[in-house]
């Protein structure tokens, strides 16, 4: 085991240098220049900014950036936002996506695991229908209307004062954002929980409890949640992972200073600095979560033998 | 065990042939899923030779400027109401179905083929080949996805306009418009591929220690033989099942695209687009309800029903559903 | 339960996460809350370029002058009185001696040489507001090139403490508009010091943006920055120093930053911000629809059009560099008069917005009248278009028109032409939305044969607009060379007499309005929402605001 942890952190710097290089590539084969705004510059003016936010010569940014970001922690100079670092912008949203990232993960899981198992409980009845639709409504339409739609709830008679519009102050602010956000999680999480719920309750010691005269809000509750919920738990990684950088539509539609924003707006501003800044800090997020989840399997099913470590 | 019993108990793992009609038939999600998805799909293609006559009252450009935001009316391309254009909603859902569910079908095509052969191969076989690839997974979930579709629309884009041109494609579609399409069929396709692979991945790992397969292995059937008769068959299940789970989360992630504004092109329409019209026209003082209602249940209905038909798979083909009635 | 100890460290996360400081005004300060355009980019001199970030520098910066008099004509605010001499060439200042920075230094005429020297020291896009200046350019390349002549033999001199004298190289009948833009606003060298680097590679000294961040940023204006939360809010108090703070109205005002429509007009009737300075388009025909008297819209200083690629064949990026049908002038005339134009700003924009016909939105510039230019008529536009060669629209290529897809207003305004000309004219055209900063290159890249565009001017004068056509110039997106054109406005820029250069400049715009290098649509609107409780915010075609004057009413 300690093997392989070992073996999965020394590839995690690797996986981490490959998505550096390649997003670098990426960014520069990009057309479209971050400097420019809706009228032509001068293309001497456009040379003198390029090299003060070192942008006028590709290989060397790319020798040096990792140095810098290795021994100063520095991720250098947003070039959209003139006043900003990349390191104050990921310091100043960061928090705010891992606080709603996880808000809406409580909510997905708490509420997803509770309908799944309703649902696998009432396998075919009318109860397993409506609270799968129910939590489906979530992901079949696009996170935009969900979003808006709450946005109006919140702003209308029926909450009146209880929530900052547009803004973030209050702990209850977040309510309705991590409710948007969590909806496609809790769809999936629904679906997982139902069909390995249905899995444990088809199998032999279910049966054993029920002759022997468990009650059956026991064995469901007690018994059979404990072996259902493993799949559930795999899939939290990759969950929290994406709504980290998914909340892209949230935080535009709530106005929410988050992380999600920069991850699309920094590509469509060609903010060259900030788009490798986040990759880097998300695929970072993401490779730890999935090594997470991979030793969760090896855990939770020792049968398995996670890739390379035989 | 002889080689003919071990295959024998298998295969009735894999299709417990007397009873699959008959779950067929009383799976109600299943059949209300799959028919919805039917009726819709025969209804938008049946009227594309409608809406896509530029000669006919249903065309999808076709703009009147004093139907400009008029409500649903009794007329019948008035039925839905009007857009901002003075364009019938009903047409431009109708058409915007058949490219919606045209992207859906196309992306899932292309993940479901790049995500099994990646998933089956690097979990089949395992060892460094598996650690390569699933780090190559890693790699390209962490790159950004809009940045590769942007590039993806710049490099091939205007390429394939060229050939559509040069095949003299454009009846109903532009050949640039042609080109768009098969872009967004790409670029969405190649991500709803990694989810695939993983999960296709963790089943093979999952079915690669089961006691059957092992016996299998004991047994002495070469490598090849064992991944087709016993493998491959036990996967069938979970890759339908996801295929059609991805289908409704591409429709969706177009709806994204388009909403960023490297969507489709216009003035063709999709749900997506059409919902996110929908919404830049809302405001709290008036509500043009029809723009976002109708391209929003349109979408719902169908994603639903998609959705439920691939939980009416999953149960149909999981080869252990058989719950104790609690 | 073991969840509970996750909880709790999810709840106290929640509460650490959010802020006090926003709800922390005392009640006696009189606070002023406004949503502005966007983001604020910068609020460095140098680079500053977008409408929002001019709007908040009006309120902590002060130049010479201020745009603030009737009908915002410049007035002295940094200056007492000006010396004109009799070439009309050169400038001299005489400053206000109790102007002070918002530390207590006193403001002098070094701090204005300093900082109109850091624009050509370190050029961005509105340096060349400086070139008339004498030496101006010539300075600021040979800085760039490394080898920098001596900044006292640029026009710009401080005489002594209070007394600057300019020399321009020819009169500049705007130059006090100019002076009282932003560009021309003086800096603290000393509060700067800190954040001076020289770039090892080039020797070309620049400072950190981060000057303009408190606590560090000193400003001279009515107001000064105390906090700038990234993404949130930009908060602003009344600066003690300034030497009219008597005048000044609020306390605080708070730069609220919030980029979606729909939340913007929840934030404005849940009573959370007393202005919005723009609406967007989004949104604003309902709220007029609906008849909300908060809603105020304007002429703007700006104009919607398309620009039309003249040179005789594409760029080998479009149609293959295939010949270009709008290097004729009769098809260009031909697409311009078969525009029902006010269907798109009757049915689409629904603003209330003037149709153009001219390049220069009409009654925005005291003095000046466009010529008309040419009217929708369809049988005279299917005539030119049949004797430029394309009878009935026949043989008419493809040609491609580009919208920026960030602008939802354009997607619409480029599908309803495809539809006119095909009805009108029976040619087709190919919509391409691009995304923004792709389109950006196209056009200025000169890639394109259609674009929706815009323009708005940056200070009151004609020139703002003409000077964008000069054969030369950078910004002639269109490629359209008229020597006519040309030597009208290079007569009227050495024109000292406002009256003859008007007419020399109406006859260079004339030929833009008829030889349709742009194909003008409608003139822009200013929209803002504004409570009823504030006073001193007008609308104005240059959506200027005195800062001074702005108040708010007590909410009862």
């Amino acid at each position: 085991m300690m093997r392989l942890i070992g073996w999965r952190l020394v590839q995690l710097p690797i996986v981490l240098a490959v998505i550096y290089v390649v997003t670098f590539l990426l960014v520069w084969v990009a057309p479209g220049d971050p400097f420019s705004g809706d009228r032509a510059i001068d293309p001497s003016v456009l040379q003198r900014l390029k090299e003060r936010y070192n942008a006028d010569s590709p290989a060397q940014f790319l020798a040096t950036y990792p140095w810098r970001l290795i021994v100063h922690q520095d991720f250098g100079d947003s070039l959209q936002y003139k006043e900003w670092s990349v390191n104050d912008i990921i310091r100043s949203s960061l928090p705010v996506s891992v606080i709603l990232g996880l808000f809406a993960m409580l909510i997905a899981t708490i509420l997803g695991v509770g309908i799944g198992t309703l649902a696998a409980v009432a396998k075919g009845g009318w109860v397993d229908w409506a609270s799968v639709a129910i939590s489906l409504i979530g992901i079949s339409l696009p996170s935009f209307v969900v979003a808006a739609i709450l946005l109006l709830l919140s702003a209308s008679d029926l909450f009146r004062g209880i929530f900052a519009i547009g803004r973030f102050e209050k702990p209850i602010d977040l309510i309705l954002p991590g409710v948007a956000l969590s909806l496609a999680p809790m769809a999936y999480i629904v679906r997982l929980t139902r069909v390995s719920m249905l899995d444990v309750l088809s199998s032999d010691f279910v049966r054993t409890a029920l002759a022997k005269g468990v009650s059956r809000h026991r064995i469901v509750w007690k018994h059979c949640l404990r072996n259902a919920i493993l799949p559930v738990l795999s899939y939290l990684g990759p969950a929290a992972a994406m709504t980290l950088t998914g909340s892209f539509v949230v935080e535009k539609v709530f106005n929410i200073p988050g992380l999600g924003q920069h991850f699309v707006n920094s590509v469509l501003n060609r903010d060259q600095t900030l788009i490798i800044g986040v990759v880097i800090v998300y695929s970072a997020f993401v490779l730890l979560f999935n090594l997470a989840v991979d030793l969760l399997y090896g855990i939770v099913d020792p049968r398995i033998q996670v890739g390379g470590a035989k | 065990m002889t080689q003919a019993a071990a295959i024998a108990i298998t295969d009735d793992i894999i299709a417990p042939s007397d009873t699959f009609w008959h779950r067929l038939f009383s799976s109600g999600r299943l059949l209300i899923g799959g028919g919805v998805v039917l009726v819709v799909l025969v209804v938008c293609l049946f009227t594309l030779p409608l809406t896509l006559n530029t000669q006919s009252t249903f065309y999808y450009d076709q703009q009147i400027g004093e139907h400009v935001r008029q409500p649903p009316s009794a007329t019948v391309t008035g039925w839905f109401g009007y857009d901002t254009l003075g364009r019938s909603l009903l047409a431009r859902c109708l058409l915007g179905g058949t490219i919606s569910l045209m992207i859906g079908l196309a992306s899932a095509t292309i993940a479901v083929v790049v995500g099994t052969t990646v998933g089956l191969i690097s979990g089949y076989i395992g060892g460094w080949v598996d650690s390569l690839m699933m780090r190559i997974v890693d790699i390209l979930y962490g790159l950004p996805y809009i940045l590769l579709v942007i590039l993806l629309k710049i490099a091939i884009e205007p390429q394939l306009g060229a050939l559509f041109d040069a095949m003299k494609t454009d009846r109903w579609f532009s050949s640039a418009q042609a080109a768009n399409l098969v872009v967004m069929f790409l670029s969405i396709g190649l991500v709803s591929w990694l989810t695939l692979a993983r999960v296709v991945r963790g089943q093979v790992l999952t079915l690669r220690e089961q006691p059957f397969i092992e016996a299998a292995r004991a047994l002495g059937l070469p490598r090849y033989r064992i991944f087709m008769r016993h493998v491959l068959p036990n996967l069938i299940g979970p890759i339908t099942v996801y295929a059609t789970l991805t289908v409704p989360s591409a429709i969706l992630q177009e709806s994204f695209l388009s909403f960023l504004g490297v969507g489709i092109r216009l003035p063709m329409p999709t749900w997506g687009s059409l919902a996110s019209e929908g919404i830049a026209a809302l405001s709290p003082v008036k509500f043009y309800w029809w723009m976002l209602t109708f391209p929003c249940l349109l979408l719902m209905l169908t994603l639903l029903s998609l959705n439920f038909l691939g939980d009416g798979l999953r149960d149909l083909l999981d080869p252990k559903r058989d719950a104790a009635k609690i | 339960m073991r969840l509970m100890p996750f909880l709790i460290l999810c709840l106290s996360l929640l509460v650490a996460s959010c802020d006090e400081r926003a709800a922390l005004d005392p009640k006696n300060q009189k606070t002023f809350r406004f949503i502005n355009r966007g983001d604020i980019f910068t609020l460095d001199l140098n680079q500053m370029s977008y409408m929002q970030d001019f709007r908040l520098t009006y309120a902590i910066r002060e130049g010479l002058y201020s745009p603030v008099g009737k009908d915002f004509a410049p007035i002295p605010a940094g200056a007492i009185s000006v010396d004109l001499s009799e070439d009309k060439r050169t400038y001299t200042f005489h400053l206000r001696k109790d102007a002070r920075w918002s530390n207590g230094d006193p403001v002098t005429a070094h701090d204005y040489v300093f900082s109109w020297r850091r624009l050509l020291e370190d050029p961005g896009e509105y340096t060349y507001l400086f070139y008339p200046i004498h030496n101006a350019e010539v300075y600021e390349k040979s800085v760039t090139a490394g080898k920098p002549i001596d900044p006292e033999t640029v026009g710009i001199q401080a005489l002594d403490d209070y007394t600057l004298r300019v020399v321009l190289d020819r009169p500049v009948t705007y130059f006090l508009d100019l002076v009282a833009f932003p560009t021309f606003y003086p800096r603290h060298a000393g509060s700067m010091k800190p954040f001076l680097a020289t770039d090892p590679k080039t020797g070309h000294t620049t400072y950190d943006n981060r000057y303009t961040r408190p606590p560090a940023v000193v400003t001279n204006g009515p107001f000064k920055l105390v906090d700038w939360r990234f993404k949130r809010s930009l908060r602003l108090e009344k600066n003690e120093f300034y030497w009219d703070r008597d005048a000044v109205k609020v306390d605080v005002i708070e730069n609220i930053i919030n980029d979606n429509s729909l939340s913007q007009i929840l934030q404005f009737d849940a009573g959370a911000v007393d202005w919005i300075a723009d609406v967007l388009a989004d949104i604003s025909p309902d709220l007029k629809a609906a008849g909300r008297t908060e809603l105020k819209s304007g002429t703007a200083f700006g104009t919607f059009f398309l620009t039309l690629y003249c040179k005789p064949s594409f760029p080998t990026s479009v149609m293959n560099g295939a010949a270009n049908p709008l290097a004729d002038v009769r098809v260009r005339q031909a697409l311009a008069m078969a525009i029902d134009k006010s269907f798109i700003t009757e049915k689409i924009t629904r603003m209330g917005e003037e149709v153009a016909t001219t390049y220069i939105p009409p009654g925005t510039l005291r003095g000046y009248t466009s010529l008309p230019g040419l009217a929708m008529d369809i049988p005279q536009a299917k005539k030119l278009l049949a004797e430029a060669g394309y009878p009935e629209g026949r043989g008419f290529p493809k040609i491609p028109i580009l919208y920026n897809t960030e602008n939802t207003t354009r997607a619409k305004v480029a599908q309803s032409l495809k539809q006119q000309w095909k009805q009108n004219l029976g040619i087709d055209v190919e919509i391409e939305g691009l995304e923004g900063k792709i389109f950006r290159q196209r056009v200025s890249g000169k890639e394109y044969a259609i674009a929706t565009v815009a323009w708005y001017g940056d200070y009151p004068d004609v020139a703002t607009f003409t000077d964008k056509y000069l054969s030369n110039s950078l910004q002639n997106d269109s490629d359209w060379i008229n020597p006519k054109y040309d030597s009208h406005v290079h007569a009227a820029s050495n024109e000292a007499d406002p009256q003859k250069r008007f007419a020399l400049l109406q006859q260079a715009e004339h030929l833009i309005n008829t030889e349709i290098p742009i194909l003008p649509i409608y003139h822009y609107v200013n929209v803002m929402m504004v409570s009823d409780r504030v006073s001193g915010v007008i609308q104005n075609p240059r959506n200027l605001i005195d800062w001074k004057k702005v108040d708010v009413e007590e909410k009862r």
